[in-house]
């Protein structure tokens, strides 16, 4: 065997065993998704006539998915997070602030993102319409309706007491 | 006596001024000629197999696998036109238990410059420094199979039907390489090749794992190296 011939076949080992390489399969793309609703206290001045909104601390907040078992419970939070249905189009939820109790209905619009073959699907969704009883909370308003990876860090909805 | 050297001295004088003239022609002439050396249009094709492609799903846990033959023609040895033909396919399943499958053929056209130049004194030689361009693309049909979405807190689970989806994706390579004249017609050579995507993902949507001819789409380019044997006829 010649030098060259030896240097040709020591290229194609390597080659095999870098083409042989496997690739990584750990998904690093962002999967992280979550729905938030800060709770607001809306307080009138009439001498100032100036309607001031400051965000609600409560001292327990336990918010309970209509059907479900777990009931998540936070303690001094002014923000609940809603895990919204990813199969149905409708989430129902028990939301007790300190003692009382709210229903919280969220109609919502799911669409399914397919990420790779490494990360799956990751479904995101639209809220389209919050309702609720009326025990503590005075109205809401959706201030963002996209729920996506981008929008994670956003507040979605905005409960007024 | 007088008339002989007269007669010696002109033909000397001759054979000093004409010979080395017509010496100097003759030298013109083989001059023009080396000159003027008519390098062929043409200079025959040579047809090659990837040993690499055969040889690598032996090693890649048998997830993928390609094979890939080429044409390529000689064009005043500097220009080698190439068309590469090949099959390629995959069967994987992921960490999440998410399968893929495809399986289609695949072609590339292009040209490879000979960037090694001539040296006077040298041998003629048919190995080569190569370096080039591909335009490929394959249409296929691929299956995301298992593809479910779960829904921990609520309950329940959905399955998306990504089956037998068509699509055809283009995409360029950059290539450069080595072609070695081992035995009289018998070429061996090696290539690396950057491959970058033209058609792009659609966001959300499904989207192939796998390109045949084109290797695991990451969504980047890509990088491929071929080893080959051909046969110059």
């Amino acid at each position: 065997m010649t030098h060259k011939h030896l240097v040709n076949t020591i290229i194609l080992i390597c080659l095999i065993f870098v083409s042989s390489c496997s690739n990584d399969e750990q998904c690093r793309k962002d999967r992280y998704i979550r729905t938030a609703a800060g709770i607001y206290t809306v307080s009138y001045n009439p001498t100032t006539k100036i309607r001031t909104t400051t965000l609600l601390s409560l001292d327990s907040i336990s918010v309970q998915g209509l059907g479900v078992d777990s009931i998540k419970v936070d303690k001094k939070k002014s923000t609940i997070l809603f895990p919204l249905n990813k199969i149905s189009n409708e989430s129902y939820f028990r939301v007790k602030f300190n003692e009382i109790v709210d229903t919280v209905k969220i109609l919502h619009t799911n669409y399914n993102a397919y990420l790779s073959l490494e990360c799956g699907c990751l479904v995101t969704h639209s809220i389209d319409t919050v309702i609720s009883t009326n025990h503590f909370i005075d109205s809401v308003r959706i201030s963002v309706h996209d729920v996506n990876t981008s929008t994670s860090a956003k507040e979605n909805i905005k409960i007024y007491n | 006596m007088l008339k002989k050297i007269s007669k010696y001295t002109i033909s000397l004088f001759l054979c000093l001024v004409i010979l080395p003239i017509q010496a100097q022609k003759r030298g013109q002439n083989i001059e023009q000629k080396t000159d003027t050396v008519k390098v062929n249009l043409y200079n025959g094709a040579t047809v090659y197999a990837d040993i690499v492609s055969l040889a690598s799903p032996l090693f890649a846990k048998a997830t993928t696998y390609s094979y890939e033959g080429a044409i390529q023609v000689d064009l005043l040895h500097k220009y080698y036109p190439i068309f590469e033909l090949g099959y390629a396919g995959a069967n994987k399943i992921s960490n999440e238990n998410i399968g893929y499958n495809t399986n289609a053929l695949f072609g590339r056209l292009g040209v490879d410059f000979n960037l090694q130049k001539k040296k006077k004194d040298s041998k003629p030689t048919n190995n080569m420094f190569q370096a080039g361009l591909r335009l490929g693309m394959s249409n296929f049909q691929y299956s995301i199979t298992n593809l479910v979405i779960t829904d921990n807190y609520w309950g329940g689970i959905e399955i998306i039907p990504y089956n037998n989806i068509s699509t055809t994706k283009m995409w360029f390579e950059i290539v450069a390489g080595v072609r070695v004249e081992i035995a009289k017609n018998i070429y061996m050579g090696w290539s690396v090749r950057n491959k970058n995507l033209l058609s792009k993902d659609n966001v959300g949507g499904p989207n192939p794992w796998y390109i045949p001819g084109f290797g695991i789409n990451s969504g980047n380019s890509n990088w491929g190296i071929n080893y080959v044997l051909g046969y110059h006829f």
